[in-house]
């Protein structure tokens, strides 16, 4: 089985560089890395959880097309998944790290807040990121708020 | 000339007409994201509304005061000096209700919160959109009018409510002060010419109108915040577009309450 598959994608208004119509497919269970630049890579991303839909082709995640969802059948969507963006890294500037990792599991309405702030201290200890959970994201060094990110996209068991 | 002036007038129209459409559509995806806010989340939104009332009206409250009390004095002032002339002193307390807590509260209160607190809503959200951090709570499920705009929606409508009747009193108080010192009217008789004047009505649309100026300012400086951020340059321009859709909002608003008074009322 599947878990993504591109059929003949172009997004709109297409980075520098898109090489045309893609298509590919990644088995279920895989590992994989796309060599491609940044601008690309956030294209892919937004293709991939339907942020934004293809101006060309097919993309199909977990057997549905993330971009023709509605807004609340695409958020339920997108909670299923774990997202990280290099710099800049989307982590909420005017919070510390462990709320970072706990806005995502309140928003989605999975846990109450006890819940939500023990989950987050396991995954900043899962990611040894303990000693940053007060520090803000413009207080981490480059390499820490890359594992932040990461964290913050495992937290909700992807 | 003609064709190319033709086309740009409609080009220009059509821009407008798209932008306030996309706004009337967002107040429409706030009022659902409002509807289905979920319950796990109160603590969290209940925090930013905290902060945002410390800013929008714990904040506000030195320097709206000496604006309050400046126009108190200014009105009183002008008023006094012709009641005096032609011997209608009787009436200061209607036209210090009518002016100042009809008009000037609401308005002048909701042009100090969009100064302060919707400039900072539109630049906020719009460094959010430069940073990538609204589109990183999307890509996790995360409503971002639920996170970042219920909460401020909530808060500056709050605000400018009670904003309002703190500006009413200081420029009743500060008018009545003057009015005694300077026309020798006695507090207790203007005090009492007030109270005639002013109907709980007027207490309520007042709170009502405050409530409807802060709603508006929040939601326009919002929205031109989240969908302008996409540059560092684009900031300043967001804050800008915010500040003269609000200002519009807020002086169609007034009229419309001052008509309604006059027509409905007939007051």
């Amino acid at each position: 089985m599947s878990a993504i598959r591109f059929t003949d994608v172009v997004p709109h208004a297409p980075p520098d560089g898109w090489p045309g119509p893609i298509s590919f497919e990644i088995p279920a269970g895989t590992f994989t890395v796309f060599g491609v630049g940044p601008g690309e890579s956030v294209a892919l991303v937004r293709l991939m959880i339907g942020l934004r839909s293809p101006a060309e082709g097919r993309v199909e995640v977990l057997g549905c097309e993330p971009g023709r969802l509605g807004r609340w059948d695409g958020q339920r969507f997108r909670r299923r998944l774990g997202v990280g963006f290099d710099e800049p890294s989307g982590l909420v500037s005017n919070l510390d790290l462990h709320e970072n990792l706990v806005i995502p599991v309140l928003y989605s309405g999975l846990a109450d807040r006890d819940t939500a702030d023990r989950k987050a201290s396991t995954t900043l200890s899962a990611f040894g990121l303990d000693r940053w959970a007060r520090s803000r994201p413009s207080d981490l060094p480059p390499e820490v708020r890359r594992t932040a990110v990461m964290a913050r996209a495992a937290i909700r068991d992807p | 000339v003609i064709e190319r002036a033709i086309t740009a007038v409609g080009a220009g129209t059509r821009r407008r007409f798209g932008r306030w459409s996309g706004r009337i559509r967002f107040v429409g995806a706030l009022a659902r994201s409002t509807v289905r806010y979920p319950p796990t989340t109160r603590a969290a939104g209940v925090r930013i509304l905290i902060n945002q009332l410390r800013f929008t009206a714990v904040q506000a409250l030195p320097f709206l005061g000496v604006i309050a009390l400046v126009i108190g004095l200014a009105v009183i002032a002008q008023a006094s000096a012709q009641a005096v002339r032609f011997g209608f002193t009787d009436v200061l307390g209607l036209i210090l209700t009518t002016v100042v807590v009809r008009e000037l509260g609401p308005l002048l209160t909701a042009i100090v919160v969009l100064g302060r607190s919707g400039t900072a809503i539109a630049a906020e959200l719009a460094t959010n959109g430069v940073l990538r951090e609204t589109e990183a709570l999307e890509s996790m499920g995360v409503d971002p009018l639920q996170y970042l705009v219920v909460p401020r929606v909530v808060g500056a409508a709050i605000s400018v409510a009670i904003l309002t009747i703190f500006f009413d009193a200081v420029a009743l108080g500060g008018g009545a002060l003057f009015a005694w010192w300077m026309a020798e009217v006695p507090p207790a008789a203007l005090a009492s010419a007030i109270r005639d004047a002013l109907t709980p009505l007027d207490l309520w649309l007042t709170v009502v109108k405050g409530g409807i100026f802060g709603a508006g300012i929040a939601v326009l400086c919002a929205y031109e915040g989240l969908v302008g951020g996409r540059r560092p340059t684009d900031i300043p321009q967001c804050v800008t577009r915010g500040v003269v859709a609000s200002l519009l909002f807020v002086f169609m608003v007034s009229m419309s309450f001052s008509v309604l008074f006059w027509l409905v009322l007939d007051r």
